[in-house]
């Protein structure tokens, strides 16, 4: 009696996990050529890791409680062309490689400067857009003209992991115990405004949007111009390179129209 | 005749042998002989040395932080417990209204209202090392003034009411009779939240203040190697705690002394 019972359970286990392999083996056809020659991922769910602190690229929506910006709005057009499902997931930017490379997510799309340091560990798509870091005081402040006079015992507030906190350590010489190093970038504002830290270092949309705000735009300003250039990538999985062809296909599909431009503007980037 | 003796000379031995056993602190040689194994396989890897070299220069940072908020949080606690105590409604009210608040705030909550509300207030925001002593210490101080409180509910009424026929004051009777009692009791849960406030003082790094934690945040996020940062990071906090543990202990031993 008990003997027969288990062998039915194996029996049903059998059948049911012969069925589950039939089931996914149907489904993960490779990404098949779709009309225009673009790839066609046949709505794989894509789940992408963002910090949304970081407007304009990435905010949660103050009304909906959606992740919004130029990255949500750019992947999805992304997602149309190549037929993927795009879902952001909000995480903590010092760990998002790491956690990206351990598959938490299969993509990260978060205002990500493309770096060789980076590359180590995940694999970029062609970049979408230029940035440079800026920085920004208060407007009380007239001691800082360019971003050289940070190094002059000035506390510069910083993202944890960002090219922000790598552009003022090497390039403004920011020495280490000046550096206040927060988890995300709208910390550093407040403590800026607060007059707790005498400048902040971030990518220039971002710095420009956080400057824009009512709630800062009479308390800091922007100093000089931005002082590096940076390419932003999506990353991906080493690993996945069907998701990695279809992004860098859409994307460059993208840049033969007037898209990207007219979310530039549609987010006020520069 | 001979082998009997002999035999009853061997158990005594034996028992003498077990009851030395009985008293080596078994948990402690177990984790000094892994801590050593672990720092030594640590040392012998260039990705852990360099890991540990950085990290190092947070553990002092640490230790001020929670030794400050420990001492600060004790003074807090002492006068929060005898204000639970208390017979007067007010100070009675203002005690227990603190402790019931405090305690219901989360810390990292209490820290980063410390530094981006309460310290521009006081002017103190360039020193935000100060305001993680300021909140470590008014959230402890909730906890310990009940341990307090407990400490001194636990001294039978009898002790105060003795003091008092003596001729003593209420604050005499609690100076003299109870509080050294009720202190040499709580030493235990004492020393417990002091390990804990150790631990908690992590929270600090919310606050961009490059403590321990905080430096494993940015060793992780420019190695990308999440898993021997916070290794190197675990070992350290470990070792800070069972230091800590060792002297509880110890004072434990010599505050019991004479009480039997």
């Amino acid at each position: 009696m008990k003997r027969g019972f288990l062998l039915l359970a194996v029996l049903v286990c059998t059948l049911l996990a012969a069925c589950g392999n039939a089931g996914t083996g149907s489904t993960a056809t490779t990404a098949a050529p779709a009309a225009g020659g673009l790839p066609n991922l046949n709505g794989r769910a894509v789940v992408i890791g963002t910090d949304a602190a970081y407007p304009p690229f990435e905010s949660v929506d103050t009304e909906t409680n959606q992740i919004v910006g130029f990255d949500v709005d750019l992947m999805n057009e992304i997602a149309k062309l190549v037929n993927f499902k795009p879902e952001f997931k909000n995480a903590a930017f010092d760990t998002i490689f790491t956690a990206l490379a351990a598959k938490e997510f299969d993509a990260v799309m978060s205002a990500v400067t493309v770096t060789d340091e980076r590359k180590k560990i995940v694999a970029f798509s062609e970049p979408y857009i230029d940035v440079g870091q800026l920085v920004v005081t208060l407007s009380t402040n007239d001691a800082v003209t360019s971003y050289s006079d940070l190094a002059n015992g000035l506390t510069v507030g910083v993202q944890t992991g960002t090219t922000g906190e790598e552009a003022a350590k090497t390039e403004a010489n920011v020495p280490d115990d000046m550096l206040k190093r927060y988890q995300t970038i709208d910390l550093a504002f407040a403590d800026l405004a607060n007059n707790s830290i005498d400048a902040v270092v971030a990518d220039g949309p971002t710095v420009g949007n956080y400057a824009a705000q009512p709630q800062y735009s009479d308390k800091i300003k922007v100093v000089g111009e931005a002082f590096t250039t940076e390419s932003y990538g999506i990353a991906v999985n080493q690993s996945d390179t069907e998701l990695l062809n279809a992004i860098n296909a859409g994307l460059a599909q993208l840049q033969t129209t007037t898209t990207i431009q007219q979310l530039k503007e549609k987010h006020q980037i520069k | 005749m001979a082998g009997t003796r002999s035999d009853v000379q061997l158990t005594r031995r034996r028992m003498a042998w077990s009851r030395h056993l009985d008293t080596v602190p078994w948990w402690l040689v177990i984790v000094l002989a892994a801590g050593a194994l672990v720092l030594f396989s640590m040392l012998s890897n260039e990705r852990y040395v360099n890991a540990l070299s950085y990290l190092i220069r947070g553990v002092r940072l640490t230790v001020f932080i929670s030794v400050v908020s420990y001492l600060v949080a004790l003074v807090l606690g002492l006068i929060a417990g005898l204000g639970r105590v208390s017979r007067n409604k007010l100070i009675n009210t203002i005690a227990t209204l603190y402790v019931e608040v405090v305690r219901g705030v989360p810390l990292l909550v209490i820290i980063i209202y410390a530094h981006y509300v309460v310290a521009p207030f006081l002017g103190t925001n360039r020193q935000p090392v100060f305001s993680g002593i300021m909140a470590l210490s008014f959230g402890y101080g909730a906890y310990l003034a009940e341990v307090f409180r407990a400490g001194i509910e636990s001294i039978e009424r009898g002790q105060g009411e003795a003091a008092r026929s003596l001729g003593m004051s209420y604050r005499q009777s609690m100076r003299y009779i109870i509080l050294p009692q009720a202190i040499r009791r709580v030493l235990p849960p004492l020393g417990n939240d002091f390990v804990a406030m150790l631990k908690d003082s992590s929270l600090v790094s919310a606050i961009a203040i490059s403590e321990l934690t905080k430096l494993g945040q940015i060793e992780a996020a420019r190695t990308f190697d999440t898993f021997r940062t916070y290794n190197a990071v675990a070992f350290l906090y470990l070792t800070l705690t069972l230091i800590l543990s060792l002297g509880v202990r110890y004072l434990e031993r010599i505050s019991s002394v004479g009480r039997r």
